[in-house]
């Protein structure tokens, strides 16, 4: 257990640094945004700046599973895949709660849905293969 | 499919954890092949082939699947 949990430290380190960047820029950008006057270019210019971390973080995640053994690539894609198709239903649900005027989501709620999912799913994989 | 890798382990008195380690996998991964909930791949069964020097043959059987 010790030794699979150094392997993770390791190998999604760079992932976690890149993506607790991202945020940090995320938040930065939205405080920027509410309390300072900013000219139409920098705000554009603001509002793409989480692309980089958030590029990175992409970049080191994927480099990070690749250094994985072949169970924990498989426990990996596997979750993915099925992160993918019930975040595409339960986008097609908000779409319809809206439209029965019973909620309107905000785009935070799609990837909070995912990241919710994804937890979930990978838990239970992971546990499939205990 | 079925596998001789828990008493082939055994025998040789190897814990878990001391065969991922020649192997490079995690304990989690020897634990999912011996107990016959995951298959490895083709390029791993060589690797626990070679380093109980047998064939795969001899330490798998695709006859018997779960």
């Amino acid at each position: 257990m010790k030794q699979t949990m150094k392997r993770y430290v390791i190998v999604f380190r760079p992932a976690f640094v890149w993506g607790i960047i991202g945020l940090a820029v995320v938040f930065a950008s939205s405080w920027f945004f509410q309390y300072a006057v900013l000219s139409p270019t920098l705000r554009i210019l603001l509002a793409l700046l989480p692309l980089i971390p958030g590029g990175l973080f992409l970049f080191s995640l994927v480099k990070g599973i690749r250094g994985l053994d072949e169970l924990q690539q498989r426990i990996y894609t596997e979750t993915a895949t099925l992160t993918f198709i019930v975040t595409i239903l339960m986008t097609f649900l908000f779409g319809s709660l809206q439209r029965a005027g019973l909620y309107s989501a905000k785009w935070d709620d799609i990837g909070n849905t995912m990241m919710f999912v994804w937890v979930c799913i990978y838990l239970l994989n992971d546990w499939r293969y205990r | 499919m079925k596998n001789h890798l828990r008493e082939l382990r055994a025998e040789r008195g190897w814990s878990q954890a001391d065969l991922a380690e020649k192997l490079d996998v995690s304990r989690q991964t020897v634990n999912a092949i011996e107990t016959e909930k995951y298959d490895p791949s083709l390029p791993l069964a060589f690797k626990i082939a070679e380093i109980f020097n047998m064939k795969i043959e001899d330490i798998f059987n695709p006859n018997h699947r779960k």
